[in-house]
């Protein structure tokens, strides 16, 4: 197969699931429980009221005629209001989306970077004390909840050794924050060269990260573990040493190269459980991003947000798996050229 | 006779029949655990410009010995001196050097290849190691390697996966040969090749031979190529060499019972079947539970009261034709007392 065909083929089943995606988003608001037109004028208006309401919102038209007017507007960036923050829905998610990308991006890294050497250090001495952590903290991710390991941490660092901050937010209150420019506040911060900012941000995502992070941990380490022991007993391992190239540069330049791929596709099957994950977190340490956004949308049965949710989160996990496919495409050469 | 180019004494490689461990002890120590006695106590020599054979059925330790003569294990007892380097006690600079001397085609050429690179890279890499060609050069020595072994310019650009089976081999064959080598491991060049690519390869390697003076260690199944190709044979059984002669005298004039029935088992050549193992009566016992006395005595039709209780040991019993059998045992009275 071609590479055109390929991601002709691809972008053609990405097509077909946002359709998919946007039709359950749609959907949503029919299937759950209260009325989207009573629960904006409360308990106490007229039944009289309630239907004017609910003419004026469309939910009177017949469904498709209420898809197609649903979709027009969210093509025009129009994603109704919450009546919660009184606020556009898109307005309202484009100021809390940085907080999860950041949250999501310092625990992905976080799992990345000790899941992959923590997998290279145990593959290079099995039964070693490498080995046993990793054994360890697979055991931990499989069966600790996120909120109990959250919980955990907090009462470690925060109550007992008072060396991090209270889980309220992402930076001390007295510190303000740094100027916009991606929204991370990380980022700005180090881009701006505003250090006091940097300092608190630091502090703040330290937990809420690490408690992420060890959800995509466990398999990223069993898996990187699994594909260098396999790469490292392969004759072209072999054949490297042979050459005369440093054990460093066996290990690295042969070994790591070709034990990616595998982990490559875990880490972009991993992005998803952490979306899930992230709305537990933010709970958690009361980090203002979606997953805090959606939690109380849900609670204050506020059906535009949930209903957007639905849908950008849908399409965001199809591209990036898309992206992920790519990326595969990219680094492997048996994929790449037939 | 001028000193041998290769010596290897009284080689040594125990594994752990559990776990991967590396053991650790002399041989008489370490036997007690019943490990797997892969190579048992192995001395022979290799001259320049020959062609040495190693033949025995699967499991034997062939591949075993080969590999710990490169260093790419390490034995458990005993010396592999080249030249005048002792390469057991080796370590950076002058292991690297003996790693351009010393070189190997893996039994599996496909899977000696790291999928992820170019055959231009793999071919540049032993260049780069050992600082035999730069820029420039490197592209011209490639190319002429490539022609070495019967390969189109057009090859280089090509992955793995992209090249037939007999491409892979010549491919492999073409890295051994980037360095110059004194001497390279044949690990059954042509195992995984049909009746007429063999003839090819073997054609090849007499071919390189002649021109560079290069010695092999050919480590092979099919007693057809090593009686064309070999100047002596060693016939191996359960880790240990059990005759050694010069080529003619073990095809024709076989002393050791187990090599007159390895020999008797030579399959007549039938253009349709593709045999390539050594078929004898029964089953060779384990490694891990070698026969005390003779290692052949389970199996072998002459056993005499004197093979279960001894070991004989590898003697002369003809000028220039070693075996280890109790058969022979006046040669060893008539010589020692010399
Ligand atoms: N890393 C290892 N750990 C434990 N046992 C091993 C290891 N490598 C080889 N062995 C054992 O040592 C013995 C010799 O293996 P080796 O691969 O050297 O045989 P061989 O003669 O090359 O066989 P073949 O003709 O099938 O390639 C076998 O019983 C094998 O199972
Ligand atoms: S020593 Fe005895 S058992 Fe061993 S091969 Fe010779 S005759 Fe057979
Ligand atoms: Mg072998």
């Amino acid at each position: 197969m071609t590479r055109r065909r390929y991601l002709g083929r691809r972008l053609a089943l990405l097509v077909l699931v946002v359709f998919g995606i946007s039709i359950v988003a749609f959907l949503l608001v029919h299937v759950l429980p209260g009325d989207p037109a009573r629960s904006r004028l409360g308990v106490f208006a007229t039944e009289e009221l309630v239907q004017l309401k609910r003419a004026e919102m469309g939910l009177d038209k017949s469904l498709p005629e209420q898809y197609v007017t649903y979709m027009g507007n969210v093509f025009r960036g129009d994603l109704g209001d919450s009546w919660r923050t009184h606020n556009p829905v898109a307005e309202d998610f484009v100021e809390r989306f940085p907080a999860t990308i950041e949250l999501a991006l310092a625990a992905l890294l976080l799992a990345v970077v000790l899941g992959v050497s923590l997998g290279v250090a145990a593959a290079l001495r099995r039964n070693g004390p490498f080995d046993h952590l990793a054994t360890l903290l697979g055991i931990l991710g499989i069966s600790a909840p996120v909120f109990w390991i959250g919980l955990l941490l907090i009462i470690a660092f925060v109550t007992q050794l008072h060396v991090l901050p209270a889980p309220l937010g992402r930076l001390a209150s007295d510190v303000e924050a740094p100027t916009q420019i991606t929204g991370l506040y990380v980022v700005d911060s180090l881009l701006t060269a505003n250090w006091e900012a940097l300092r608190s941000s630091l502090l703040y995502l330290v937990l809420p990260a690490v408690t992420l992070g060890i959800l995509p941990l466990a398999p990223i380490t069993r898996m990187t573990r699994a594909a260098m022991i396999e790469a490292l007993d392969s004759d072209f391992v072999r054949a490297a040493r042979a050459l005369g190239l440093s054990r460093t540069q066996v290990v690295v330049k042969i070994a790591l190269r070709n034990a990616l791929i595998p982990v490559v596709s875990m880490v972009g099957l991993q992005l998803g459980y952490l979306v899930g994950g992230a709305v537990l977190v933010e709970i958690v340490f009361t980090w203002s991003g979606i997953g805090l956004y959606l939690y109380r949308s849900v609670i204050g049965l506020d059906f535009a947000p949930i209903q957007s949710l639905v849908l950008i989160v849908g399409v965001l996990f199809a591209l990036i798996n898309l992206a992920v496919d790519m990326l595969y495409f990219a680094i492997d050469p048996r994929i790449r050229v037939r | 006779m001028n000193s041998p180019l290769l010596s290897v004494t009284k080689l040594f490689k125990y594994f752990s029949s559990r776990g991967q461990r590396e053991l650790r002890g002399t041989p008489e120590q370490l036997r007690q655990d019943g490990p797997v006695r892969a190579v048992d106590g192995v001395t022979f020599e290799v001259h320049s410009h020959e062609t040495f054979g190693l033949v025995g059925e699967s499991g034997c330790g062939k591949s075993t010995l080969g590999r710990c003569i490169l260093r790419l294990l390490e034995p458990t007892a005993g010396s592999v001196a080249f030249g005048d380097e002792d390469v057991t006690r080796a370590a950076g600079q002058r292991l690297r050097e003996l790693r351009r001397r010393m070189q190997i085609v893996f039994q599996d050429a496909g899977q000696s290849l790291s999928p992820m690179r170019t055959v231009r890279a793999t071919l540049a890499e032993p260049l780069r190691i050992h600082g035999l060609a730069r820029g420039e050069a490197t592209e011209t020595r490639v190319l002429q390697l490539l022609d070495q072994v019967g390969l189109e310019p057009m090859h280089r650009n090509r992955y793995p996966h992209q090249l037939s089976g007999g491409q892979q081999q010549r491919v492999a064959i073409a890295r051994a040969l980037a360095t110059e080598p004194d001497f390279i491991v044949l690990d059954e060049p042509t195992s995984a090749l049909d009746s007429s690519l063999k003839l090819t390869v073997v054609d090849l390697l007499q071919h390189v031979q002649d021109s560079t003076g290069v010695s092999y260690l050919l480590i092979s199944h099919d007693l057809t190529i090593v009686r064309h190709t070999c100047d002596r044979v060693a016939v191996m059984y359960l880790g240990a060499i059990v005759e050694i002669a010069a080529t003619a005298h073990v095809f024709d004039d076989a002393l050791h019972p187990y090599t007159q029935a390895l020999i008797a088992s030579i399959p007549v050549p039938d253009p349709f079947t593709k045999r390539e193992r050594i078929l004898l009566p029964g089953e060779p016992p384990s490694p891990a539970n070698i026969p005390s006395g003779c290692r052949f005595q389970t199996r072998c039709s002459f056993v005499m009261d004197r093979c279960r209780h001894e070991e004989p040991s590898l003697l002369e019993a003809k000028p220039g034709h070693r075996v280890a059998c109790f058969l022979y045992a006046e040669a060893e009275r008539e010589a020692a007392p010399t």
